[in-house]
């Protein structure tokens, strides 16, 4: 874990300097004994750039630090990867074709990377939640769900 | 009582509420029985429905997720020495130990009776203490609602936490996610990239269902799904004697009482509360050589505990706004979403709220000791429903609850964007909880440090001035310093 949390505290100085550089741009609006709208993300600046600090230290220096290593596997960055481009399509499709239509196939196609493999269960289980969300989501509590601009 | 309190009953005993509360029942046995779902997940996935309801309606529904979720978890710990919830750990040690001698029934019977016991039990509390803390948190300004928040969040991040700095820095960059949107006082926005939707800032529900239900998207699909083996045996025999139940009415007092308590304290959570009173329990019993091997009283007092922290953790959750663990964090971003805000004034301006939250949780204890008992049957097969087919209907309801805010997509990407930081926290140790509460009560921690530095003309020491702020950071110092000094003189120690 020590490899790990000083690759994270550099990661963390990079996003601080990043924060930094954003809150020096912000618009100043000077009213007297009032604090500006800065005041709170430079506290909380310093507060990140000690913590990191604090943290890359002790990672440094902390010797009885356990030195497991917690890296990505490949398995992990395509399962990840194939997640999340599947629902983005899925919200990509739904702009056009709305829930009804496109939550079906979305369901059957994560029923598959969950490791379902009964045709018949990806069938039926896709078409029965979508219905089932539809009636308690919608008819139910009234709670609006994406319609295409299609259907 | 008061005619608050009776119109507050009258209330929630409506039909609409007492099925808001049975369906938040079933909903929670089934979260609480099923290994790998939390009642955090669960809360999240129905936050999104309590839109379209009155405020007393959603709380009847969470109200009864959370107290038999809670009791749900020790159904899969007993039955298959797998916890349902964090909670039910302790129950496992002597609950499945009582099912491989064929005492099921009996586990079962013990850990819903003790679940309802410490529920009442914490009721009580929390209607005893609740108005008292609220009256006298009515004195608090702006230095010393900082000095609380403080408090809340240092606690929070340090207690309990594996590496203090981690916890610290997860709150720390929640708190930043809080600075985006436009600046309350000035009107100035900050870091909004020129996105319209950001102008009110990061909407604290996509951030929840991201932060809470992705990351276990992704382990299933990733890590792949726990097998969850079958429970074959009959199980009868559910409800205990008169004079058992009196046999273990000591340890049920003493579990509700350790964890009414430690609910009470921000950040210490159910997981402490049911190890200490098992412990506790040990101590105090004429069998504690027997603790393990299948003895009721190590089942009633995990289970009264993990109960009582339910109502413990609303203390502070009503009272000052300040939640006692990430269940409760919810409960408040639920209030939000109501327009109610939690806190001393909540007991002035909505009194029949307050009570109605107090009958709702007490409806909620009633209803988990009997669906519990008449349909254990239900919830022993669904223990088996597959990851395959849950993982999907979770990924809906984030996508649809997310979209359900503000009727935009903007609000999905927001908690997929808070899902993937969610998984690789998780991955890497940092906790989510400090984030979690850092998002909810941000914006109020620097709407009164500013407010009081306007009130001081810039003049830092206004929290020391004030007597109460000075001894809320001073216990947020200790709460910081204590555990980071025993960690080092431990280690010096080794």
């Amino acid at each position: 874990m020590r490899r790990t949390n000083i690759f994270i505290s550099i990661i963390l100085f990079a996003f601080t300097g990043y924060y930094a550089y954003l809150i020096s741009g912000l618009p100043a609006r000077n009213i007297p004994h009032t604090l500006g709208a800065d005041f709170m993300p430079w506290v909380l600046t310093v507060c990140l750039l000690l913590l990191s600090s604090l943290l890359l230290m002790k990672s440094l220096f902390y010797k009885r630090e356990e030195e497991r290593v917690v890296g990505i596997s490949l398995k992990e960055v395509a399962g990840i990867l194939s997640l999340m481009a599947i629902i983005i399509a899925y919200i990509a499709a739904m702009i056009y074709f709305g829930y009804v239509f496109i939550t079906p196939p979305f369901i059957a196609a994560m029923m598959l990377m969950s490791g379902s493999r009964k045709l018949k269960e990806i069938i039926i289980f896709p078409i029965g939640i979508t219905l089932a969300v539809y009636i308690f989501f919608y008819r139910f509590f009234n709670v609006l769900l994406p319609g295409g601009k299609i259907f | 009582m008061s005619d608050v309190a009776l119109a507050a009953l009258s209330d929630v005993l409506r039909l609409p509420n007492l099925i808001a509360s049975m369906m938040g029942v079933f909903f929670g046995l089934f979260i609480g029985a099923s290994p790998g779902l939390t009642i955090s997940l669960g809360m999240v996935l129905l936050l999104p429905l309590t839109f379209a309801l009155s405020p007393v309606t959603s709380f009847c529904l969470l109200l009864g997720l959370y107290t038999s979720g809670m009791t749900g978890g020790s159904i899969s710990a007993i039955l298959l020495n797998i916890p349902g919830t964090p909670s039910a750990s302790a129950t496992a040690i002597d609950g499945h130990e009582m099912a491989k001698k064929g005492r099921a029934g009996e586990a079962i019977g013990t850990a819903v009776i003790s679940s309802f016991f410490g529920g009442m039990f914490s009721l009580g509390c929390l209607v005893l203490i609740a108005p008292a803390i609220a009256k006298f948190a009515l004195r608090f300004g702006a230095p010393e609602l900082f000095a609380l928040v403080l408090l809340g969040l240092t606690l929070i991040c340090s207690f309990g936490q594996r590496s203090i700095i981690k916890g610290l820095i997860s709150g720390v960059i929640g708190l930043i996610f809080m600075t985006v949107g436009l600046d309350n006082m000035m009107g100035i926005p900050r870091f909004t990239f020129g996105y319209v939707e950001l102008q009110a800032g990061v909407s604290f529900l996509p951030a929840l269902i991201g932060l809470f239900a992705i990351p276990q998207i992704l382990e299933g699909i990733v890590i792949g799904a726990q097998v969850i083996p079958k429970y074959e045996a009959k199980i009868s025999g559910l409800l205990p004697r008169f004079k058992d139940i009196t046999q273990l009415f000591k340890t049920m007092v003493l579990g509700a009482l350790v964890g009414t308590g430690i609910g009470a304290i921000p950040g210490a959570g159910g997981p402490i509360a049911v190890f200490l009173s098992y412990d506790y329990a040990k101590r105090i019993s004429r069998n504690r050589t027997l603790f393990g091997t299948g003895l009721a009283e190590g089942v009633a007092a995990p289970e009264s505990a993990n109960n009582g922290v339910a109502g413990g953790a609303m203390i502070p959750m009503l009272t000052l706004g300040i939640p006692g663990d990430p269940i409760t964090a919810i409960l408040l971003g639920a209030l939000m979403i109501q327009g109610l805000t939690p806190g001393p004034l909540l007991f002035q301006t909505n009194a029949q709220f307050v009570y109605s939250v107090f009958w709702a949780f007490l409806v909620a204890n009633i209803m988990t000791l009997f669906l519990t008992l008449s349909t254990i049957k239900v919830w022993v097969r669904l223990l088996q429903v597959p990851k395959r087919i849950l993982l999907p209907i979770i990924a809906i309801l984030c996508i649809v609850g997310s979209y359900a805010l503000h009727n935009t997509f903007f609000d999905t990407g927001v908690m997929l964007f808070f899902g993937l930081l969610g998984y690789f926290m998780r991955k890497y140790e940092f906790p989510v909880v400090p984030m979690l509460l850092a998002i909810i009560l941000g914006p109020a921690l620097e709407e009164h440090l500013r407010i009081s530095l306007i009130i001081s003309q810039g003049d830092p020491s206004i929290f020391i001035r004030h007597p109460i702020s000075l001894v809320f950071i001073i216990i947020s110092l200790i709460s910081f310093i204590g555990p980071l000094l025993k960690r080092i003189r431990a280690s010096e120690e080794e």
